[in-house]
């Protein structure tokens, strides 16, 4: 007691605060729910009295890519929806007994423990098979509600199953662990077939150049007037590849990421031939930044792409292990009167010294960020060493993903000089701005 | 304004302690402190309190920690957090945020700007203290 070191912390510990420790390791904040780790002796003792438990294994596909998509705070709150959905499914779906846990913390699938199959009897295959079936069409709602698609035709949420029965001769939370890995292989192969379809899709639309191009203005915040157009690139309408943020996660993914990068590129130069004012920014991978001679002459005419204050976008997210390799480019490119955008910044992935390597000309901060941020203090705070960062390097900060005034005020308030997002216009083909919208022309 | 609000400091620097306790009290705030995770466990528990300072470097359990043993007690549902740290880090910031922190301060502080953003933590829990009590009630 003398002094803190070499003190036991356990010791002065609370039982509370240990319960409390035990509760953060087992138990999901988002959800609710336990890991099903806790459950084992629940289970040992359900098995005194039966042969065999059910257990449903639901797990949303491609969480990563989710996530590395939108953002953690949107797979957190359809994974609470989901939990949500589950729990309402006792009684319907599921018998009235069934155990709701997740895999792991925090967590990111489900495992339900199902004591009893039809009318009392024990569960079987088939009765197990027809439970997935359902509870799958039923999650598949939710995700489809939250308006993400996940991963196209048969995304959703993969369900499985299998049978837990006890043998002496092995110890039992392995018995537990093995059929809880069974019941997640089931769909696995099924899993494998989508993304050869996905390969497929991505080829044929590389091969076709089936992309559309449409175009989002970059405001200016004080004076609502715009600076230019950041061109996305859009896969096949009405497919999973609409959305080009999955799109070209899909694609990195399955390795075909640099052609289609290439291809969504010139495709911008073409479209913006047709003439919008101002300056054009076109999203391009790192690895296709090592060698900018292409871009060049785009922007010299080859593409049709004649124009001045061409502004390449590389984001955060791809940048990885490529900084040195980008900011080895980075004169080269100011030579050639490119400018370089860093996007989706403030996502944790890159810190403020790759800003600094890279002294790119905008900084664009997420979207994840920027929504909500007249209400939350954390996120003003980033914010704000966002833009005094851009200050230090001679960067302009773009807010990305605006959807109401109080988030521009907001913005605007802190130092931000640009903005896009839907509160301005969401994004549209070209013709939509080429009306005498206003651009600043050149 | 504070109207008597109760803020609980929790740092293991002494100095820290006393200049923020002796900054918010001449702004109208009744402040505890305490020195470590075990003690400001137990006095939130004590509680109850409008607001908790955290310090995230210290001996034994750091912020983080104690941060993520208030989030996971149903008994302190809807209490008020700030991180308080030197490190202004972006991936800190960032650890607050998915941590469920309602704010980061970074030291050292403006005197102002403390007393400022405290003022907005405590003025937005506004609806939240009978939640708290509801909670609280409940043990």
């Amino acid at each position: 007691m003398s002094g803190d070191s070499g003190r036991d912390p356990a010791s002065d510990e609370s039982v509370r605060t240990a319960y409390l420790r035990l509760k953060t390791a087992t138990w999901d904040r988002t959800t609710g729910l336990p890991a099903y780790g806790v459950l084992v002796e629940t289970l040992r003792n359900l098995l005194e009295t039966r042969r065999r438990l059910g257990i449903v294994h639901v797990e949303p596909a491609g969480v990563e890519l989710v996530e590395s998509i939108y953002g953690w705070q949107v797979f957190d709150s359809l994974f609470s929806g989901l939990a949500g959905e589950l729990r309402d499914a006792i009684g319907e779906e599921l018998p009235e007994d069934a155990l709701l846990a997740v895999a792991r913390v925090p967590g990111d699938r489900f495992v339900v423990f199902l004591p009893t199959g039809p009318g009392g009897r024990e569960p079987d295959p088939s009765h197990l098979d027809e439970i997935a079936g359902r509870v799958k069409a039923r999650l598949d709602r939710v995700v489809e509600r939250e308006g993400l698609a996940l991963l196209g035709e048969e995304g959703g949420v993969r369900v499985g199953y299998a049978l837990l029965s006890p043998n002496p001769f092995y110890r039992f939370e392995r018995r537990v662990h093995a059929a809880v890995d069974e019941a997640r292989g089931l769909p696995g192969r099924r899993e494998s077939e989508r993304e050869r379809f996905f390969r497929a899709e991505l080829e044929r639309i590389i091969r076709d150049e089936s992309v559309s191009v449409v175009f989002q203005p970059v405001v200016d915040l004080a004076t609502r007037s715009i600076l230019g157009f950041e061109a996305f690139s859009r896969g096949p309408k009405d497919t999973v590849f609409e959305a080009p943020r999955t799109m070209f996660a899909l694609s990195d993914r399955l390795g075909t990421a640099v052609d289609l990068d290439r291809l969504c590129r010139d495709a911008a130069f073409r479209a913006s031939a047709a003439g919008v004012g101002g300056r054009l920014f076109v999203n391009v991978r790192p690895e296709n930044l090592a060698d900018p001679r292409p871009l060049v002459g785009a922007r010299a005419g080859g593409a049709g792409a004649n124009r001045e204050g061409l502004v390449l976008e590389v984001s955060e997210r791809a940048l990885g292990d490529r900084v040195s390799a980008v900011a080895g480019c980075r004169d080269a490119l100011r030579d050639a009167g490119l400018g370089l955008a860093v996007d989706d910044v403030g996502t944790g992935y890159a810190s403020l010294l790759t800003l600094e390597r890279l002294k790119p000309d905008f900084i664009k901060v997420d979207a994840m960020l920027v929504r909500g941020i007249d209400r939350n203090p954390i996120q003003q705070d980033l914010f704000a060493s966002l833009v005094e960062m851009g200050r230090r390097i001679g960067a302009e900060v773009v807010a990305v993903g605006v959807e109401t005034e109080a988030e521009a005020g907001a913005a605007l308030e802190l130092g931000a000089r640009y903005a896009q997002g839907y509160l301005f216009a969401e994004p549209a083909p070209i013709e939509r701005f080429t009306g005498g919208s206003g651009a600043a022309g050149h | 304004m504070s109207g008597g609000k109760r803020i609980l400091v929790v740092d293991d620097q002494r100095e820290i302690r006393e200049m923020t306790e002796t900054i918010l009290a001449a702004a109208g705030y009744r402040v505890a402190t305490a020195a470590g995770g075990t003690e400001a466990l137990e006095r939130v528990r004590e509680g109850p309190f409008d607001l908790v300072l955290l310090d995230i470097s210290m001996p034994g359990m750091d912020g983080w920690e104690i941060l993520g043993l208030i989030r996971a007690d149903e008994a302190l549902l809807g209490l008020r957090v700030a991180m308080f740290s030197v490190k202004g880090e972006i991936r800190d910031k960032m650890h607050a945020l998915q941590g469920g922190a309602d704010d980061y301060i970074t030291k050292p502080f403006g005197v102002d700007d403390l007393v400022r953003r405290v003022a907005r933590l405590v003025g937005d829990a506004d609806g939240g203290p009978s939640r708290r009590d509801a909670a609280t009630g409940g043990r």
